[in-house]
Protein backbone atom coordinates (compact mmCIF):
# COMPACT_ATOMS: atom_id res chain seq x y z
CA UNK A 1 0.00 0.00 0.00
CA UNK A 2 2.77 2.30 0.82
CA UNK A 3 4.66 1.67 -2.02
CA UNK A 4 1.84 2.23 -4.35
CA UNK A 5 1.53 5.54 -2.72
CA UNK A 6 4.94 6.52 -3.16
CA UNK A 7 5.14 5.50 -6.38
CA UNK A 8 1.90 7.32 -7.31
CA UNK A 9 3.66 10.41 -5.89
CA UNK A 10 7.06 10.18 -6.97
CA UNK A 11 6.18 9.67 -10.71
CA UNK A 12 5.03 13.29 -10.92
CA UNK A 13 7.84 14.62 -9.39
CA UNK A 14 10.00 12.88 -11.38
CA UNK A 15 8.36 14.74 -14.68
CA UNK A 16 8.17 17.83 -12.83
CA UNK A 17 11.75 17.95 -12.08
CA UNK A 18 12.85 16.85 -15.81
CA UNK A 19 10.74 18.92 -17.39
CA UNK A 20 12.28 22.14 -15.16
CA UNK A 21 15.67 21.78 -16.02
CA UNK A 22 15.35 20.60 -19.82
CA UNK A 23 15.69 24.59 -20.98
CA UNK A 24 19.52 24.15 -19.50
CA UNK A 25 20.27 20.67 -21.04
CA UNK A 26 21.24 19.91 -24.95
CA UNK A 27 17.34 18.99 -25.16
CA UNK A 28 16.79 22.46 -24.72
CA UNK A 29 15.46 22.82 -28.40
CA UNK A 30 12.44 20.98 -27.15
CA UNK A 31 11.31 24.05 -25.28
CA UNK A 32 8.82 25.33 -28.00
CA UNK A 33 7.30 22.25 -28.44
CA UNK A 34 6.74 21.61 -25.04
CA UNK A 35 5.85 25.35 -24.12
CA UNK A 36 3.07 24.31 -26.78
CA UNK A 37 1.84 21.15 -25.34
CA UNK A 38 1.64 22.71 -22.06
CA UNK A 39 -0.66 25.52 -23.67
CA UNK A 40 -2.43 22.62 -25.12
CA UNK A 41 -3.04 20.87 -21.62
CA UNK A 42 -3.89 23.84 -20.07
CA UNK A 43 -6.67 24.67 -22.58
CA UNK A 44 -8.17 20.76 -22.62
CA UNK A 45 -7.91 20.57 -19.09
CA UNK A 46 -9.97 24.01 -18.82
CA UNK A 47 -12.50 22.51 -21.49
CA UNK A 48 -12.65 19.45 -19.72
CA UNK A 49 -14.17 20.86 -16.26
CA UNK A 50 -17.43 22.76 -18.10
CA UNK A 51 -17.86 19.89 -20.71
CA UNK A 52 -16.22 16.67 -19.35
CA UNK A 53 -16.91 16.73 -15.42
CA UNK A 54 -20.42 19.37 -16.31
CA UNK A 55 -21.44 18.04 -19.36
CA UNK A 56 -21.50 20.97 -21.34
CA UNK A 57 -19.42 20.79 -24.18
CA UNK A 58 -18.41 24.16 -25.04
CA UNK A 59 -18.06 24.96 -28.48
CA UNK A 60 -16.77 28.43 -28.62
CA UNK A 61 -14.21 27.54 -25.55
CA UNK A 62 -11.54 29.69 -27.49
CA UNK A 63 -13.11 32.62 -26.32
CA UNK A 64 -12.14 32.75 -22.89
CA UNK A 65 -8.60 32.30 -24.53
CA UNK A 66 -8.76 34.69 -26.91
CA UNK A 67 -11.07 37.57 -24.91
CA UNK A 68 -7.86 37.16 -22.31
CA UNK A 69 -4.91 37.56 -25.28
CA UNK A 70 -6.70 40.68 -26.31
CA UNK A 71 -7.13 42.44 -22.86
CA UNK A 72 -3.68 41.74 -22.10
CA UNK A 73 -1.57 43.06 -25.68
CA UNK A 74 -4.44 46.29 -25.55
CA UNK A 75 -3.23 46.50 -21.88
CA UNK A 76 0.39 46.03 -22.16
CA UNK A 77 0.09 48.87 -24.91
CA UNK A 78 -1.51 51.07 -22.24
CA UNK A 79 2.05 50.15 -20.81
CA UNK A 80 0.64 47.86 -17.70
CA UNK A 81 2.89 45.68 -16.81
CA UNK A 82 2.78 42.28 -18.31
CA UNK A 83 2.48 40.59 -14.66
CA UNK A 84 -0.19 42.21 -13.87
CA UNK A 85 -1.96 42.56 -17.13
CA UNK A 86 -1.89 38.15 -17.14
CA UNK A 87 -4.32 37.86 -13.79
CA UNK A 88 -6.39 41.10 -15.52
CA UNK A 89 -6.92 39.09 -18.50
CA UNK A 90 -7.45 36.20 -16.76
CA UNK A 91 -10.60 37.93 -14.80
CA UNK A 92 -11.89 39.50 -17.68
CA UNK A 93 -12.39 35.97 -19.11
CA UNK A 94 -14.06 35.09 -16.09
CA UNK A 95 -16.34 37.83 -16.67
CA UNK A 96 -17.21 37.38 -20.04
CA UNK A 97 -17.83 33.19 -18.44
CA UNK A 98 -20.53 35.06 -16.09
CA UNK A 99 -22.11 37.26 -18.67
CA UNK A 100 -22.25 34.31 -21.43
CA UNK A 101 -23.39 31.87 -18.68
CA UNK A 102 -26.27 32.95 -17.30
CA UNK A 103 -28.58 33.10 -20.61
CA UNK A 104 -26.93 30.15 -21.66
CA UNK A 105 -25.93 27.86 -18.95
CA UNK A 106 -30.17 27.09 -19.15
CA UNK A 107 -30.05 25.80 -22.15
CA UNK A 108 -29.11 22.31 -22.62
CA UNK A 109 -26.92 19.75 -25.08
CA UNK A 110 -26.95 21.35 -28.61
CA UNK A 111 -27.96 24.46 -27.74
CA UNK A 112 -25.51 25.48 -25.51
CA UNK A 113 -22.67 24.29 -27.80
CA UNK A 114 -24.37 26.15 -30.51
CA UNK A 115 -24.85 29.33 -28.25
CA UNK A 116 -20.95 29.48 -27.72
CA UNK A 117 -19.83 28.52 -31.11
CA UNK A 118 -21.96 31.77 -31.89
CA UNK A 119 -21.29 34.13 -29.15
CA UNK A 120 -17.50 33.33 -30.15
CA UNK A 121 -17.76 33.90 -32.98
CA UNK A 122 -19.04 37.14 -32.47
CA UNK A 123 -16.51 37.91 -30.41
CA UNK A 124 -13.59 37.33 -32.92
CA UNK A 125 -16.01 39.88 -35.64
CA UNK A 126 -15.78 42.45 -32.87
CA UNK A 127 -12.38 42.19 -32.23
CA UNK A 128 -11.35 42.66 -35.69
CA UNK A 129 -13.50 45.38 -35.65
CA UNK A 130 -11.60 47.21 -33.16
CA UNK A 131 -8.31 46.05 -33.92
CA UNK A 132 -8.10 45.53 -37.64
CA UNK A 133 -4.35 44.99 -37.64
CA UNK A 134 -3.99 42.68 -35.13
CA UNK A 135 -2.02 44.12 -31.80
CA UNK A 136 1.86 43.84 -31.61
CA UNK A 137 3.41 44.25 -28.29
CA UNK A 138 6.07 46.45 -27.48
CA UNK A 139 9.19 45.29 -28.50
CA UNK A 140 12.09 43.72 -25.91
CA UNK A 141 9.06 42.26 -23.53
CA UNK A 142 9.58 38.92 -25.62
CA UNK A 143 10.64 36.18 -22.94
CA UNK A 144 11.08 32.62 -24.17
CA UNK A 145 12.18 31.00 -21.07
CA UNK A 146 9.79 33.00 -18.35
CA UNK A 147 6.77 32.13 -20.60
CA UNK A 148 7.85 28.45 -20.77
CA UNK A 149 8.18 28.32 -16.73
CA UNK A 150 4.80 29.97 -16.62
CA UNK A 151 3.12 27.77 -18.93
CA UNK A 152 4.10 24.75 -17.21
CA UNK A 153 2.96 26.13 -13.70
CA UNK A 154 -0.51 26.92 -15.58
CA UNK A 155 -0.32 23.24 -16.79
CA UNK A 156 0.17 21.80 -13.16
CA UNK A 157 -2.15 24.15 -11.51
CA UNK A 158 -5.02 23.32 -14.32
CA UNK A 159 -3.85 19.40 -13.69
CA UNK A 160 -4.38 20.06 -9.57
CA UNK A 161 -7.57 22.14 -9.64
CA UNK A 162 -8.88 19.44 -11.99
CA UNK A 163 -7.47 16.12 -9.37
CA UNK A 164 -8.79 18.39 -6.25
CA UNK A 165 -12.38 18.65 -7.88
CA UNK A 166 -12.57 14.87 -9.07
CA UNK A 167 -12.10 14.40 -5.35
CA UNK A 168 -14.49 16.30 -3.74
CA UNK A 169 -18.34 17.41 -3.32
CA UNK A 170 -18.32 19.93 -5.63
CA UNK A 171 -16.89 17.49 -8.47
CA UNK A 172 -20.00 15.07 -7.13
CA UNK A 173 -22.00 18.34 -8.07
CA UNK A 174 -20.76 18.76 -11.29
CA UNK A 175 -21.12 15.27 -12.25
CA UNK A 176 -24.49 14.74 -11.26
CA UNK A 177 -25.63 17.69 -13.25
CA UNK A 178 -24.11 15.89 -16.41
CA UNK A 179 -25.59 12.72 -15.87
CA UNK A 180 -29.03 13.80 -14.70
CA UNK A 181 -29.71 17.73 -14.44
CA UNK A 182 -33.41 17.33 -12.67
CA UNK A 183 -32.53 14.76 -10.62
CA UNK A 184 -29.51 16.19 -9.75
CA UNK A 185 -32.20 19.32 -8.78
CA UNK A 186 -34.30 17.03 -7.11
CA UNK A 187 -31.37 15.38 -4.82
CA UNK A 188 -30.93 19.31 -3.73
CA UNK A 189 -27.89 20.38 -6.24
CA UNK A 190 -28.52 24.00 -6.81
CA UNK A 191 -27.68 22.69 -10.02
CA UNK A 192 -27.08 26.72 -12.11
CA UNK A 193 -24.79 27.63 -9.38
CA UNK A 194 -22.23 24.82 -9.56
CA UNK A 195 -22.58 25.33 -13.67
CA UNK A 196 -21.42 29.01 -13.50
CA UNK A 197 -18.78 28.47 -11.01
CA UNK A 198 -17.54 25.44 -13.22
CA UNK A 199 -17.46 27.17 -15.61
CA UNK A 200 -15.99 30.47 -14.09
CA UNK A 201 -12.81 28.12 -13.00
CA UNK A 202 -12.86 27.30 -16.46
CA UNK A 203 -12.31 30.28 -18.12
CA UNK A 204 -10.20 31.46 -15.57
CA UNK A 205 -7.57 28.88 -16.23
CA UNK A 206 -8.23 29.55 -20.30
CA UNK A 207 -8.10 32.90 -20.11
CA UNK A 208 -4.41 33.07 -18.11
CA UNK A 209 -3.16 30.72 -20.87
CA UNK A 210 -4.19 33.43 -23.45
CA UNK A 211 -2.51 36.06 -21.28
CA UNK A 212 0.63 34.05 -21.42
CA UNK A 213 0.31 32.96 -24.97
CA UNK A 214 0.13 36.50 -26.34
CA UNK A 215 3.18 37.44 -24.34
CA UNK A 216 5.09 34.63 -25.98
CA UNK A 217 3.85 35.48 -29.31
CA UNK A 218 4.25 39.42 -29.09
CA UNK A 219 1.58 39.28 -31.38
CA UNK A 220 -2.47 38.76 -31.39
CA UNK A 221 -5.20 38.79 -34.05
CA UNK A 222 -9.18 37.97 -34.12
CA UNK A 223 -8.76 35.44 -36.57
CA UNK A 224 -5.66 33.46 -34.99
CA UNK A 225 -7.10 34.15 -31.18
CA UNK A 226 -10.70 32.98 -31.97
CA UNK A 227 -9.77 30.23 -34.18
CA UNK A 228 -12.57 27.69 -34.12
CA UNK A 229 -10.07 25.02 -35.00
CA UNK A 230 -8.53 26.14 -31.49
CA UNK A 231 -11.87 24.54 -29.93
CA UNK A 232 -12.03 21.48 -31.83
CA UNK A 233 -8.50 20.47 -31.09
CA UNK A 234 -9.64 20.71 -27.21
CA UNK A 235 -12.61 18.55 -27.85
CA UNK A 236 -10.84 16.14 -29.66
CA UNK A 237 -7.74 15.97 -27.31
CA UNK A 238 -10.04 15.76 -23.88
CA UNK A 239 -12.45 13.28 -25.61
CA UNK A 240 -9.47 10.78 -27.25
CA UNK A 241 -7.95 10.96 -23.43
CA UNK A 242 -10.95 10.80 -21.75
CA UNK A 243 -13.40 13.65 -20.57
CA UNK A 244 -14.48 13.78 -16.88
CA UNK A 245 -11.00 12.29 -15.82
CA UNK A 246 -7.99 14.22 -14.57
CA UNK A 247 -5.03 12.36 -16.46
CA UNK A 248 -7.07 12.20 -19.77
CA UNK A 249 -6.75 15.52 -21.04
CA UNK A 250 -2.73 14.97 -20.42
CA UNK A 251 -2.95 11.94 -22.02
CA UNK A 252 -5.30 13.22 -25.10
CA UNK A 253 -2.78 16.75 -25.70
CA UNK A 254 0.32 14.72 -25.27
CA UNK A 255 -0.55 12.01 -28.17
CA UNK A 256 -2.57 14.07 -30.19
CA UNK A 257 -0.43 17.36 -30.11
CA UNK A 258 2.71 15.10 -30.92
CA UNK A 259 0.67 13.19 -33.62
CA UNK A 260 -0.50 16.58 -34.95
CA UNK A 261 3.54 17.89 -34.79
CA UNK A 262 5.17 14.99 -36.72
CA UNK A 263 2.56 15.34 -39.55
CA UNK A 264 2.14 18.56 -40.14
CA UNK A 265 5.63 18.95 -41.00
CA UNK A 266 5.22 16.07 -43.09
CA UNK A 267 1.75 16.14 -44.75
CA UNK A 268 0.59 19.91 -43.48
CA UNK A 269 -3.19 19.79 -43.61
CA UNK A 270 -3.77 16.08 -44.17
CA UNK A 271 -3.51 16.40 -40.14
CA UNK A 272 -7.31 18.04 -39.94
CA UNK A 273 -8.15 15.29 -41.95
CA UNK A 274 -6.64 12.66 -40.05
CA UNK A 275 -8.14 14.46 -36.45
CA UNK A 276 -11.69 14.55 -38.19
CA UNK A 277 -11.59 10.85 -38.57
CA UNK A 278 -9.76 10.16 -34.80
CA UNK A 279 -13.10 12.29 -33.28
CA UNK A 280 -14.87 9.79 -35.50
CA UNK A 281 -13.52 6.51 -34.69
CA UNK A 282 -13.25 7.86 -30.60
CA UNK A 283 -16.81 8.68 -30.54
CA UNK A 284 -17.62 5.43 -32.52
CA UNK A 285 -15.16 3.29 -30.61
CA UNK A 286 -14.50 4.55 -26.82
CA UNK A 287 -16.47 7.61 -26.38
CA UNK A 288 -14.81 7.38 -22.56
CA UNK A 289 -11.91 7.97 -24.16
CA UNK A 290 -8.18 5.82 -23.41
CA UNK A 291 -8.34 6.68 -20.06
CA UNK A 292 -11.93 5.98 -19.43
CA UNK A 293 -11.49 2.21 -21.12
CA UNK A 294 -8.12 1.92 -18.97
CA UNK A 295 -10.40 2.76 -16.04
CA UNK A 296 -13.28 0.68 -16.74
CA UNK A 297 -11.03 -2.44 -18.00
CA UNK A 298 -9.25 -2.52 -14.59
CA UNK A 299 -11.32 -1.19 -11.71
CA UNK A 300 -8.49 -1.41 -9.30
CA UNK A 301 -6.57 1.23 -11.07
CA UNK A 302 -9.37 3.66 -10.83
CA UNK A 303 -8.12 5.26 -7.29
CA UNK A 304 -4.73 5.71 -8.89
CA UNK A 305 -5.58 6.92 -12.11
CA UNK A 306 -7.97 9.35 -12.03
CA UNK B 1 -65.22 13.00 1.77
CA UNK B 2 -63.06 11.90 4.38
CA UNK B 3 -61.82 14.88 6.53
CA UNK B 4 -61.57 12.72 9.52
CA UNK B 5 -57.28 12.15 9.00
CA UNK B 6 -55.43 13.10 12.00
CA UNK B 7 -52.25 15.26 12.30
CA UNK B 8 -50.83 17.95 11.44
CA UNK B 9 -51.24 19.17 7.37
CA UNK B 10 -48.03 18.70 5.98
CA UNK B 11 -48.78 19.29 2.21
CA UNK B 12 -51.17 21.18 1.05
CA UNK B 13 -52.27 21.77 -2.56
CA UNK B 14 -55.13 24.84 -3.15
CA UNK B 15 -56.60 25.06 -7.12
CA UNK B 16 -53.58 23.98 -8.85
CA UNK B 17 -53.52 24.48 -12.65
CA UNK B 18 -50.93 23.45 -15.45
CA UNK B 19 -52.05 24.40 -18.48
CA UNK B 20 -49.69 23.42 -21.43
CA UNK B 21 -50.73 25.52 -24.44
CA UNK B 22 -54.55 24.98 -24.07
CA UNK B 23 -54.52 21.81 -22.45
CA UNK B 24 -55.39 21.26 -18.80
CA UNK B 25 -52.45 18.59 -17.64
CA UNK B 26 -53.94 19.75 -14.23
CA UNK B 27 -57.16 21.51 -13.66
CA UNK B 28 -58.13 23.32 -9.52
CA UNK B 29 -56.76 20.19 -8.15
CA UNK B 30 -57.28 20.50 -3.62
CA UNK B 31 -55.75 17.99 -1.66
CA UNK B 32 -53.89 17.82 1.39
CA UNK B 33 -50.85 15.17 3.57
CA UNK B 34 -51.03 14.78 6.92
CA UNK B 35 -47.92 13.71 8.86
CA UNK B 36 -47.28 9.98 8.77
CA UNK B 37 -49.33 9.24 6.08
CA UNK B 38 -49.24 7.00 3.15
CA UNK B 39 -51.24 8.44 0.37
CA UNK B 40 -51.67 6.87 -3.16
CA UNK B 41 -52.59 8.48 -6.15
CA UNK B 42 -54.37 6.92 -8.86
CA UNK B 43 -55.60 7.61 -12.18
CA UNK B 44 -55.74 6.10 -15.66
CA UNK B 45 -53.16 7.64 -18.18
CA UNK B 46 -52.36 10.71 -18.90
CA UNK B 47 -54.45 11.65 -15.97
CA UNK B 48 -51.98 14.29 -15.06
CA UNK B 49 -50.41 12.16 -11.74
CA UNK B 50 -46.66 13.00 -12.73
CA UNK B 51 -47.65 16.27 -13.55
CA UNK B 52 -48.77 17.19 -10.03
CA UNK B 53 -45.53 15.20 -9.20
CA UNK B 54 -43.84 17.56 -11.04
CA UNK B 55 -45.48 20.88 -9.58
CA UNK B 56 -44.96 19.80 -6.09
CA UNK B 57 -41.60 18.83 -6.81
CA UNK B 58 -40.63 22.59 -8.47
CA UNK B 59 -39.63 21.23 -11.84
CA UNK B 60 -43.05 22.70 -13.19
CA UNK B 61 -44.74 25.87 -12.34
CA UNK B 62 -47.93 25.70 -11.79
CA UNK B 63 -50.63 28.07 -14.35
CA UNK B 64 -52.28 29.05 -11.11
CA UNK B 65 -52.59 27.60 -7.35
CA UNK B 66 -50.63 27.29 -4.87
CA UNK B 67 -48.93 24.57 -2.70
CA UNK B 68 -47.90 24.83 0.83
CA UNK B 69 -45.07 22.95 2.90
CA UNK B 70 -44.86 22.96 6.45
CA UNK B 71 -47.20 26.21 6.06
CA UNK B 72 -44.79 27.58 3.47
CA UNK B 73 -45.37 28.38 -0.01
CA UNK B 74 -43.58 27.04 -2.15
CA UNK B 75 -45.07 27.23 -5.98
CA UNK B 76 -42.41 29.30 -6.80
CA UNK B 77 -39.57 27.39 -5.46
CA UNK B 78 -36.61 26.02 -7.40
CA UNK B 79 -36.19 22.36 -7.35
CA UNK B 80 -33.30 22.23 -5.49
CA UNK B 81 -34.89 24.35 -2.81
CA UNK B 82 -37.79 21.91 -1.96
CA UNK B 83 -35.46 19.32 -1.61
CA UNK B 84 -33.29 21.45 0.96
CA UNK B 85 -36.88 22.06 2.90
CA UNK B 86 -37.85 18.21 3.22
CA UNK B 87 -39.33 16.96 -0.16
CA UNK B 88 -37.88 13.54 -2.01
CA UNK B 89 -38.89 12.49 -5.01
CA UNK B 90 -37.92 9.16 -7.53
CA UNK B 91 -38.69 9.51 -11.04
CA UNK B 92 -41.13 7.04 -13.11
CA UNK B 93 -38.83 7.71 -15.92
CA UNK B 94 -35.56 6.53 -13.78
CA UNK B 95 -33.11 8.89 -13.64
CA UNK B 96 -30.12 7.18 -11.93
CA UNK B 97 -26.62 9.12 -12.00
CA UNK B 98 -25.89 6.14 -14.43
CA UNK B 99 -21.83 6.65 -14.41
CA UNK B 100 -20.82 6.58 -11.26
CA UNK B 101 -20.90 3.90 -8.73
CA UNK B 102 -24.12 2.93 -6.68
CA UNK B 103 -22.75 4.25 -3.27
CA UNK B 104 -22.06 7.82 -5.10
CA UNK B 105 -25.70 8.29 -6.64
CA UNK B 106 -26.68 8.29 -3.12
CA UNK B 107 -23.86 10.93 -1.76
CA UNK B 108 -25.14 13.51 -3.59
CA UNK B 109 -28.38 13.35 -1.31
CA UNK B 110 -26.29 12.85 1.72
CA UNK B 111 -23.77 16.21 0.77
CA UNK B 112 -26.72 18.82 -1.34
CA UNK B 113 -29.94 17.65 0.60
CA UNK B 114 -29.57 19.31 3.57
CA UNK B 115 -26.48 21.12 2.28
CA UNK B 116 -24.26 19.52 5.29
CA UNK B 117 -20.54 20.20 5.36
CA UNK B 118 -19.34 16.31 6.06
CA UNK B 119 -16.34 14.44 5.21
CA UNK B 120 -16.00 12.01 1.75
CA UNK B 121 -15.66 9.49 4.66
CA UNK B 122 -18.68 10.54 6.66
CA UNK B 123 -20.65 10.86 3.88
CA UNK B 124 -19.43 7.62 2.57
CA UNK B 125 -20.72 5.53 5.32
CA UNK B 126 -24.02 7.56 5.66
CA UNK B 127 -24.97 6.73 1.74
CA UNK B 128 -24.06 3.44 2.98
CA UNK B 129 -26.26 2.94 5.75
CA UNK B 130 -29.15 4.08 3.10
CA UNK B 131 -27.83 1.56 0.65
CA UNK B 132 -28.33 -0.67 3.68
CA UNK B 133 -32.37 0.32 4.22
CA UNK B 134 -32.86 -0.39 0.76
CA UNK B 135 -31.22 -3.79 0.35
CA UNK B 136 -28.79 -2.60 -2.52
CA UNK B 137 -25.52 -2.24 0.15
CA UNK B 138 -23.48 -5.21 -1.75
CA UNK B 139 -23.95 -3.78 -4.95
CA UNK B 140 -22.56 -0.08 -3.67
CA UNK B 141 -19.56 -0.31 -6.05
CA UNK B 142 -21.25 -1.26 -8.75
CA UNK B 143 -21.99 1.12 -11.62
CA UNK B 144 -25.68 2.32 -11.55
CA UNK B 145 -25.38 1.78 -15.41
CA UNK B 146 -25.32 -1.79 -14.70
CA UNK B 147 -27.82 -1.82 -12.26
CA UNK B 148 -30.92 -3.92 -12.95
CA UNK B 149 -34.83 -2.44 -12.68
CA UNK B 150 -35.83 -3.52 -9.73
CA UNK B 151 -32.53 -2.18 -8.51
CA UNK B 152 -32.56 1.26 -9.61
CA UNK B 153 -35.67 2.04 -8.76
CA UNK B 154 -34.25 0.99 -5.31
CA UNK B 155 -31.16 3.00 -5.39
CA UNK B 156 -33.80 6.25 -6.70
CA UNK B 157 -35.30 5.62 -3.66
CA UNK B 158 -31.84 5.38 -1.64
CA UNK B 159 -30.73 8.68 -3.12
CA UNK B 160 -34.22 10.65 -2.47
CA UNK B 161 -33.95 9.29 1.34
CA UNK B 162 -30.22 10.44 1.48
CA UNK B 163 -31.60 13.85 0.99
CA UNK B 164 -33.42 12.84 4.89
CA UNK B 165 -37.10 14.46 3.51
CA UNK B 166 -40.00 14.43 5.51
CA UNK B 167 -42.07 13.60 2.76
CA UNK B 168 -41.01 11.25 0.13
CA UNK B 169 -42.73 11.22 -3.70
CA UNK B 170 -42.76 8.25 -5.30
CA UNK B 171 -43.53 7.97 -8.66
CA UNK B 172 -44.70 4.37 -9.94
CA UNK B 173 -41.58 2.48 -8.25
CA UNK B 174 -43.66 -0.88 -8.66
CA UNK B 175 -44.23 -0.62 -12.06
CA UNK B 176 -42.42 -3.53 -14.39
CA UNK B 177 -41.27 -5.42 -11.43
CA UNK B 178 -42.19 -9.11 -11.10
CA UNK B 179 -44.57 -10.47 -7.92
CA UNK B 180 -41.33 -10.77 -5.62
CA UNK B 181 -39.70 -7.30 -6.37
CA UNK B 182 -43.18 -6.04 -6.12
CA UNK B 183 -44.11 -7.76 -2.68
CA UNK B 184 -40.82 -6.43 -1.50
CA UNK B 185 -41.25 -2.77 -2.83
CA UNK B 186 -44.40 -2.58 -0.93
CA UNK B 187 -42.78 -3.70 2.70
CA UNK B 188 -40.01 -1.11 1.43
CA UNK B 189 -42.38 1.73 1.55
CA UNK B 190 -44.29 0.41 4.79
CA UNK B 191 -41.03 0.33 5.91
CA UNK B 192 -40.24 4.21 5.30
CA UNK B 193 -43.18 5.67 6.58
CA UNK B 194 -42.87 3.18 10.11
CA UNK B 195 -39.32 3.18 10.71
CA UNK B 196 -38.11 6.13 9.23
CA UNK B 197 -41.14 8.50 10.05
CA UNK B 198 -41.23 9.90 6.89
CA UNK B 199 -44.71 10.61 4.76
CA UNK B 200 -44.94 8.62 1.55
CA UNK B 201 -47.11 10.34 -1.49
CA UNK B 202 -47.25 7.58 -4.02
CA UNK B 203 -48.34 6.84 -7.47
CA UNK B 204 -49.15 3.87 -8.86
CA UNK B 205 -50.70 1.91 -11.73
CA UNK B 206 -50.66 -1.52 -10.24
CA UNK B 207 -53.81 -1.39 -8.06
CA UNK B 208 -53.16 -4.41 -6.10
CA UNK B 209 -50.06 -2.93 -4.92
CA UNK B 210 -51.57 0.67 -3.79
CA UNK B 211 -54.61 -0.58 -2.34
CA UNK B 212 -52.96 -2.89 -0.17
CA UNK B 213 -50.32 -0.50 1.23
CA UNK B 214 -51.71 3.13 1.55
CA UNK B 215 -54.19 4.71 3.81
CA UNK B 216 -56.10 7.01 1.36
CA UNK B 217 -56.43 7.36 -2.24
CA UNK B 218 -56.45 10.24 -4.45
CA UNK B 219 -57.87 9.88 -7.74
CA UNK B 220 -57.23 12.01 -10.82
CA UNK B 221 -59.01 11.79 -13.89
CA UNK B 222 -58.35 14.56 -17.33
CA UNK B 223 -56.51 16.35 -14.48
CA UNK B 224 -59.26 17.15 -12.24
CA UNK B 225 -59.84 15.10 -8.79
CA UNK B 226 -62.66 13.26 -9.06
CA UNK B 227 -62.56 11.46 -5.30
CA UNK B 228 -60.49 10.41 -2.87
CA UNK B 229 -61.17 7.91 0.23
CA UNK B 230 -59.86 4.99 1.73
CA UNK B 231 -58.60 2.19 -0.45
CA UNK B 232 -62.35 0.52 0.19
CA UNK B 233 -64.34 3.41 -0.60
CA UNK B 234 -62.10 4.44 -4.01
CA UNK B 235 -62.79 0.88 -4.98
CA UNK B 236 -66.86 0.32 -4.59
CA UNK B 237 -66.71 4.04 -5.92
CA UNK B 238 -68.90 3.81 -8.88
CA UNK B 239 -67.54 6.98 -11.01
CA UNK B 240 -63.76 5.27 -9.84
CA UNK B 241 -64.60 1.91 -11.20
CA UNK B 242 -66.16 3.85 -14.48
CA UNK B 243 -63.38 5.85 -15.07
CA UNK B 244 -60.29 3.98 -14.35
CA UNK B 245 -60.89 0.41 -12.90
CA UNK B 246 -62.83 -1.09 -15.09
CA UNK B 247 -67.12 -2.29 -13.90
CA UNK B 248 -65.33 -6.22 -13.14
CA UNK B 249 -62.74 -5.27 -10.35
CA UNK B 250 -63.71 -6.81 -6.99
CA UNK B 251 -61.42 -5.42 -4.23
Amino acid sequence: METKKIVSYSIPIIFVALLSVIPFTQMGSLVPILYELFLWIVLVQSFNIISGYTGYVSFGHVAFFGTAATIVASMVGFGIPIFLSIPIGGIGAVLLAVVIGYPTLKLHGAYFAIAMLSISEAMAVLVLYLYPYGITLPPGLYDPLMTYYLMFALAIVATVVTYLIDKSKFGLALISIREDEDAASATGVDVFKFKIMAFMISALLAGLAGGIAVWRATYTEAAGAYGVEKTIEMIAMCMFGGAGTVTGPIFGATVLYALEYILWVRLPFLHLIIFGVLIVATVLFIPKGVIGVIRKKFPKLRKVLR
Amino acid sequence: MNKKVKGKELLLSTKVSKYFGGLAAVKGVDFFIKEKEIVGLIGPNGAGKTTLFNIISGIYRPTSGTIKFLGIDITKFKPHRICNLGIGRTFQIMKPFLNITTIENVMVGVFFGKGKSISMNDARDEAARFLEFVGLLEKKDVLARSLTLADRKRLEMARALATEPKLILLDEVVAGLNPTETYQAMELIKKIRDELGITVFWVEHVMKAVMEVVERVIVLHHGEKITEGTPKEIAKNKEVIDAYLGEKYLF
